[in-house]
């Protein structure tokens, strides 16, 4: 498997403050990775890194490319958004086409311009006379018609209404991912996210706290929905969180037979916000 | 890589099209109204007054008027027009700037553009680029055009008064010294507005907020506070400080006579304006106030800054 992004002993401090502390990750070809954890964990630290926007300090190759030294030349191959409802407010769509057209060599206007045709947006429309979702809309067609190996998204629909967020994902998901790209998104809402990723990586303190793929973890971790009656004989297999719904218990478990968590209640995969709260706890601990 | 430098300043242009192309269009009109206007109202107050020796003395008076010093009036008249536009240009070149690296972070596009597959000495060197050259080869363009409209609402008044405008206009223009003089003008303009482009792209990029304030307060203060405590030394006339940032200022406002004053203060200014030969001897007094030590230290304080606002663009403007 190809390595996109390889990263040996990651740090970087402000000060004191250690942003990251001494990361070592891969991220393989054709993946969908969350890269998720609290605020001030250094995702975006780990994510400017990735693009080339801050320096650090260990050895990290995107695409076989130091990032911090050829940061243009990466740009070729990377798309990163920060915030899909920022474009600036006087250009037009038709300008701005022209723009990525001249300055980007992977990309193809005419895929832009059918992407386009689906929406209600003129060519000669000004970003400042559209509306939140609109500028969306536009930002994605630009995004979706550049040929890239690499696309990053930081918190990319924060602020959005929630029918924006989910037609974002799923255009994502269906017009624009295949098998020979690579996908890191950070975002607060994980469970809007949670079923297109192929890998978790949880960030705390600047440190990975877990970096699996999604059916590994379906595996290795189970949640149980349990009965008040059957609740001692669940404490046996050291749930790693418990809480109350409706009168029942609902456990997170680790490690634990599958089987034998059966006989005592409904097995589900984990949602990764609960596992997250979950392993942080954990950590803590 | 040349489609990229052209990409970046078509893309000042659909930024700044009124700063770039509307205003000295709107200049211009303005300009001519006040022409039009002016002449209908001599014509008003002749026709009133009835006194058609006047118009007779004024047709009398220009036919009596030799082929160089019809020149010399036309040559004047661009001059002017130049000063103003050259002077407009600085203050609309001034506030651009000083917005070039900052108005992307205030509206936090800046993450769009840094986006795209583009060096940041590219981004700053094209906002550099289009102050430099391009807007000024703008100004001159529209400035030549009014010219033109000029001669021509001229030549259509004297055919009204029964005058040959090719005899009296057409045959007069000093068209290659005039080119010649908006050109050095452009030139010389950019060399001494550099420092002051570079210090204002410099506090453009560093500035997180009132980019104007900063670029403004800080060489005052530091002018001041040189004045200060030069007058504990009894030197209460030590003016340089200020002295030497309005001298570029100046200059960069009003390249035409940037010669006309020159290092140590005193006139230099020797042109003959009894002559066809003015945009000419403008040239050359403009070009000799570039021999200067002054121009060498200008050019290290801009490359300086302009250095120091890529850094910054680069490493410190990621969000």
């Amino acid at each position: 498997m190809t390595n996109i992004i390889t990263a040996k002993n990651l740090s970087k401090n402000y000060g004191k403050f250690k942003a990251l502390d001494d990361i070592s990750l891969n991220i393989g070809k054709g993946k969908i990775i969350g890269l998720i954890g609290p605020n001030g964990a250094g995702k975006t630290t780990l994510l400017k890194s990735i693009l080339g926007l801050t320096a650090y300090d260990g050895d990290l190759q995107v695409m076989g490319v130091n990032p911090y030294k050829d940061r243009a030349k990466l740009m070729h191959d990377i798309c990163f958004i920060a915030d899909v409802a920022v474009l600036p407010k006087w250009i037009k769509v038709n300008q701005v086409l022209d723009f990525v057209e001249q300055t980007h060599p992977n990309f193809s206007r005419t895929k832009a311009e059918a992407f386009l045709k689906k929406t209600k947006l003129g060519t000669d429309q000004k970003v400042k006379s559209m509306s939140k979702g609109m500028v969306v809309q536009l930002h994605l067609a630009l995004v979706m018609s550049i040929e890239a190996k690499l696309l990053v998204l930081d918190e990319p629909t924060l602020g959005l209404d929630i029918i924006y967020r989910k037609d974002f994902y799923d255009n994502l998901l269906n017009d624009y991912f295949d098998h020979e790209r690579t996908i890191i998104i950070t975002t607060h809402q994980v469970e809007e996210v949670e079923h297109i990723l192929t890998d978790l990586l949880f960030i705390k303190d600047g440190k990975i706290v877990l970096d699996s793929n999604m059916e590994d973890l379906s595996e290795e971790y189970f949640e149980v929905m349990i009965s008040a009656d059957d609740y001692e004989d669940a404490l046996a297999f050291k749930p790693l969180q418990t809480r109350k719904i409706f009168g029942k218990y609902v456990m997170l478990f680790k490690g634990v037979n599958r089987g034998e968590l059966e006989a005592i209640g409904e097995v589900q995969r984990p949602g990764v916000a609960d596992l997250f709260v979950a392993m942080l706890k954990e950590e803590d601990q | 890589m040349l489609k990229t430098m052209k990409a970046l300043v078509q893309r000042e242009f659909w930024e700044h099209r009124g700063a770039f192309i509307k205003t000295p269009i709107i200049i211009s009109i303005v300009f001519l109204v006040l022409i039009v206007g002016g002449y209908f109202t001599a014509m008003f107050f002749v026709g009133k007054t009835g006194s058609e020796e006047i118009t007779a003395q004024g047709i009398n008076e220009l036919t009596g008027l030799t082929k160089e010093q019809l020149t010399m009036f036309w040559s004047g008249e661009l001059i002017g027009l130049s000063l103003l536009f050259t002077f407009v240009l600085f203050i609309v070149m001034f506030f651009y700037i000083l917005g070039s690296l900052y108005n992307d972070r205030k509206d936090q596009s800046i993450m769009f553009w840094k986006s795209l597959p583009i060096s940041d000495v590219q981004t700053v060197g094209s906002k550099l680029f289009t102050a430099m050259f391009v807007v000024p080869l703008v100004y001159m363009a529209v400035l030549s055009v009014l010219f033109v409209i000029i001669l021509i609402l001229v030549s259509i008044a004297l055919l009204f008064h029964g005058l040959n405008p090719i005899q009296l206009v057409w045959t007069t223009i000093p068209v290659i010294q005039g080119v010649g003089l908006m050109l050095t003008g452009i030139f010389v303009q950019m060399i001494w507005a550099l420092p002051i482009y570079g210090w204002l792209i410099f506090c453009s990029s560093f500035r997180k907020r009132r980019p104007f304030l900063f670029a403004v307060f800080v060489p005052a203060t530091i002018a001041l506070a040189w004045y200060w405590i030069n007058m504990f030394s009894f030197k209460f006339t030590n003016l340089s400080m200020f002295k030497q940032p309005l001298l570029y200022l100046g200059r960069s406002a009003f390249p035409y006579i940037s010669g006309a004053i020159d290092n140590q203060g005193h006139g230099s200014f020797n042109i003959n304006f009894d002559d066809e030969t003015v945009p000419l001897e403008l040239i050359a007094n403009m070009l000799s106030s570039l021999v200067s030590i002054q121009v060498i230290y200008g050019m290290v304080f801009a490359a300086m800054f302009i250095v120091a606002s890529i850094w910054v663009r680069r490493y410190r403007n990621t969000t």
